[in-house]
């Protein structure tokens, strides 16, 4: 029995030293790389372990990788491409394997290359180069990982800059853009600082010289009309210098400030005293509310607009303007209104509403109007730039809001401007 | 004897030109003031050594030829002018204009009052203050 029994634990013991040094080989093997996968018995099944699942993931991940991988060998031979830098190069994968990556590699960068190569031996390092694949040049990011020494290989990750770079270049192109007509304003501005401004400094000087020289001379009446000359061309000046501000202005929230648009109607108003009583007007003002704006722009849009409606008068007619106010409701009695000038949901808008009995146009050119240099009359008729209302549409534009025209021909016109109350926080008008 | 004040004056417009003589005259009985007409004519007077240096000199921004900028600059790179005090004499009431030409040396921007009389108060400044010519940035 005690015989048995000893033979029986040498043969456990051989058994187990059978296993011992087949799970040493297996170890090997696993550390190695020859073993893809083993199976273990398990409740009387085997169960398969595919050491290949532990890749498998990276497999896929850099399989679908939105960049090139490569593995290449120390002298540049391509081993392993993922399908993106197959796609990348229009090339099969079967024809990339097997290729020196510096066939790949434009001919001006081929040095930089094997530089950021040499010091990717070491360790790992990154460039931005050029591909020349089927005479295209392909500006990519490039960056090494050296394997060795487990592997004698490098891994390349290739990342297409072709989108950005062409993003630069629109950048670049639309800043080169952006400077010319930088360049035009600061002409612009010149001309107007400069030369539209010195005639009129030279009218407010002689007007001047004029009435200091001749002041025991002349008649109040004449002195009283030097007085309308000098400040006609101061006006003309301010208003250079307005347009001047106005259009190189850069629009941002700070510039917006509680206005009151009575004490700015009230202004534009003194502005036309005398055409008012030369013309006999009668004009009825509404109460006005206080909105965010940017005062000198409101100013500039009430005396354009209440221009317009006293200098189209009809012939024998005495002009009879109203401006009004009223809020947009923002309920669906007024949602056409909203969707039909586009206007902001969140916002609360006014609506300045300036109303004439003058000679109107035809509803047909309701929108024309607002165009720059637009004229509905002849310069003989009516004198003006043609800029008043486009102008006006800019600096509605300016306060997220809108203008718009309703008229009949020898009856009157009304223009509505929509203003919004307060500007959002987080919004800036857009030009 | 107070000294004899020289001031130089380019301007392309004669009735600036004319006012500006006619204060400076007011301002000081004695005064000197020799003019060109563009930038050009004022750097050959201004460097023409058989002319008297100026006390003073104003230039107009916009001139044919050589502009009051360039001028300004011409006059800060030529060691016998460099020293004397210029200033810009301009209808532009821009405020850069204003930064830009300090910049490049002027020791003040003035813009062409409207009303004439107001050049003699600035000539009676201009005259009685001590300027340094600065040195351009």
């Amino acid at each position: 029995m005690e015989k048995a029994d000893s033979a029986d634990l040498l043969l456990q013991i051989m058994h187990l030293q059978a296993r011992l040094s087949e799970a040493h080989e297996v170890i090997d093997a696993i550390k190695n790389g020859s073993v893809d996968a083993f199976a273990m018995k398990k409740d009387g099944k085997a169960e398969v372990f595919t050491l290949q699942s532990l890749d498998y993931a990276y497999r896929v991940l850099i399989e679908n990788f939105n960049e090139g991988a490569l593995n290449i060998t120390a002298d540049g031979l391509i081993v392993y491409s993922n399908s993106y830098f197959s796609e990348l190069t229009q090339t099969p994968i079967s024809k990339i394997i097997g290729t020196n990556i510096i066939d790949l590699i434009a001919e001006n960068d081929r040095e930089k290359f094997w530089d950021h190569f040499a010091m990717a031996l070491q360790g790992c390092s990154k460039t931005e180069i050029s591909l020349q694949v089927l005479g295209k040049k392909i500006p990519v990011y490039i960056s090494f990982t050296s394997i060795q020494p487990e592997l004698a290989t490098v891994g390349v990750i290739i990342t297409d800059l072709s989108e950005k770079k062409q993003h630069e270049q629109t950048l670049l192109a639309k800043n080169r853009e952006l400077e010319h007509l930088n360049k035009s304003l600061d002409q612009f501005a010149s001309i107007a600082s400069h030369d539209l401004q010195e005639p009129l400094r030279k009218i407010q000087t002689f007007a001047t010289l004029f009435k200091q020289r001749f002041e025991n001379e002349l008649p109040l009446q004449a002195m009283y009309l030097l007085d309308r000359i000098k400040g006609s061309a101061e006006r003309m000046s301010l208003l250079i210098q307005d347009v001047l501000n106005f259009s190189r202005v850069a629009f941002t929230e700070n510039m917006f400030v509680d206005t009151d648009l009575n004490e700015a109607l009230n202004a534009t108003l003194q502005d036309f005293d005398l055409l008012i009583s030369e013309k006999n007007a009668s004009i009825i003002v509404g109460h006005l509310p206080v909105i965010k704006a940017i005062p000198p722009q409101i100013n500039q849009l009430f005396y354009n607009l209440l221009g317009n409606a006293l200098k189209f008068s009809r012939p024998r007619v005495p002009p009879a303007i109203s401006i009004s106010s009223r809020m947009v409701l923002q309920d669906e009695t007024e949602a056409a209104y909203f969707s039909k000038f586009n206007l902001k949901k969140e916002l609360l808008y006014t609506e300045l509403s300036f109303a004439d009995n003058g000679i109107g146009f035809d509803q047909q050119f309701a929108e024309q109007i607002f165009s720059i240099f637009e004229r509905l009359n002849s310069r003989q008729q009516f004198e003006g730039t043609g800029i008043g209302l486009a102008l006006c549409q800019k600096i509605a534009g300016h306060h997220q809001g809108r203008i718009h025209a309703v008229a009949e021909e020898n009856i009157g016109a009304t223009f509505h401007v929509l203003l919004p109350v307060t500007q959002s926080a987080n919004q800036v008008a857009g030009c | 004897m107070r000294k004899k004040i020289t001031l130089f004056l380019a301007d392309d417009d004669e009735d600036d030109k004319k006012l500006f003589i006619e204060s400076a005259k007011q301002v000081d009985k004695q005064i000197q003031i020799f003019t060109a007409s563009d930038g050009q004519e004022a750097l050959s007077i201004l460097r023409d050594k058989r002319n008297p240096l100026p006390d003073y000199i104003f230039l107009d921004l916009r001139m044919p030829r050589i502009s009051g900028k360039q001028c300004l600059e011409e006059i800060r790179k030529d060691e016998r002018l460099q020293h004397i005090p210029v200033f810009i004499y301009t209808t532009s009431r821009e405020v850069m204009d204003s930064i830009k030409l300090k910049e490049s040396g002027a020791v003040h921007f003035i813009s062409k009052p409207a009303d004439p009389s107001e050049i003699y108060y600035i000539l009676s400044a201009v005259l009685n203050e001590k300027w340094h010519a600065v040195k351009s940035q």
